[in-house]
């Protein structure tokens, strides 16, 4: 993952936010759509990513779903109501931080 | 381009071969190389053994670290799943009746019997790990990383309980606490992993015809 240590934090709400919009999205889905969005600046990797979904699903925010798929089967994963909360929870304070973050960096901006 | 059967099966036994033990976490990585495999086959025009070679050379240590456990994570969530558990209602309600029970009605009993209480205790732990590798190995064949994880906490009873022990070995007073305290961990832990064992294979029964 690019500057890794500055996305690191918030890669669970990134995944979170990603399936509030997408309603059900498998782990290559996932990658690939952050990749598709910030132009490739952002490359999820999988030593990343399957820990923290594996997380979130045992923390009861995430659901999954098995599907059989062209001879494979393919795990989706989906927000719980739990999770939904959540989401919104994480998503402001991701604002705030960001906020946070350009008053600091550029406070010229943050007027 | 639709990745065939065959392929699917070299993907698995390469994941296996690079120790990527767990099958629930070899599914996902499968789904996950197929699917890059599949575009880089139509973007670059390749067959499927060139576009799975060169996405292992560019992937393999990220794709590896993905299928590895990382044992510190797992012990929290481990521990985090079972608290839970612990703390439903009706597992607190049981664990009042069990204590309750064990300090007055069948106090003098156990006192009594406290060593052959403990040896049951050993028997009924034991009982249940061998009917548990019959089950995953035997039977259906399978190692599920979000199941046997757990076995981590029983591991670390275990050893508490026979920490405890050796500590308090004089004072039969504490030791009879300690073992109905560990009694009911155990019992405890027992209906954790069938609940959620159960849970699981209800929510992922496509699962158990996973690829050979």
């Amino acid at each position: 993952m690019k500057n890794s240590q500055l996305y690191k934090g918030s890669l669970n709400t990134i995944i979170m936010k990603l399936l509030e919009e997408k309603g059900r999205m498998y782990g290559y889905e996932i990658t690939q759509k952050v990749k598709e969005m910030t132009k490739g600046e952002l490359n999820i990797t999988e030593g990343a990513l399957y820990p923290a979904l594996h997380k979130l699903e045992a923390e009861g925010l995430l659901d999954v779903e098995v599907e059989k798929v062209d001879n494979r089967l393919r795990k989706y994963y989906k927000l719980t109501d739990k999770g939904t909360t959540e989401t919104v929870n994480r998503l402001a304070e991701l604002d705030e931080f960001i906020k946070n973050m350009q008053s600091i960096v550029n406070p010229k901006l943050s007027y | 381009m639709n990745i065939t059967k065959e392929n699917i099966q070299f993907i698995n036994q390469y994941l296996q071969k690079s120790d990527v033990l767990f099958d629930d976490l070899r599914l996902e990585l499968i789904d996950h190389i197929a699917s890059a495999v599949s575009f880089k086959m139509v973007d670059e025009n390749l067959d499927f053994y060139d576009a799975f070679k060169i996405y292992m050379i560019e992937n393999k240590k990220s794709i590896l670290k993905a299928g590895m456990v990382n044992q510190s994570v797992n012990f929290k969530l481990a521990f985090s799943k079972f608290f839970g558990f612990l703390i439903l209602k009706e597992v607190v309600i049981f664990s009042v009746v069990f204590l309750f029970l064990g300090m007055n009605i069948y106090k003098n009993t156990l006192l009594e019997n406290l060593e052959r209480f403990q040896i049951n205790l050993m028997i009924l732990l034991l009982s249940f790990s061998i009917l548990w590798m019959i089950l995953s190995y035997g039977i259906f064949k399978k190692r599920l990383f979000v199941v046997e994880n757990n076995f981590i906490l029983l591991t670390l009873l275990f050893q508490l309980m026979n920490f405890a022990r050796i500590l308090w070995d004089n004072n039969l007073q504490i030791e009879f606490y300690i073992t109905l305290v560990f009694g009911l961990s155990f019992t405890l832990y027992i209906i954790f992993m069938c609940k959620i064992s159960l849970e699981f294979y209800r929510k992922n029964k496509n699962l158990h015809e996973i690829i050979h």
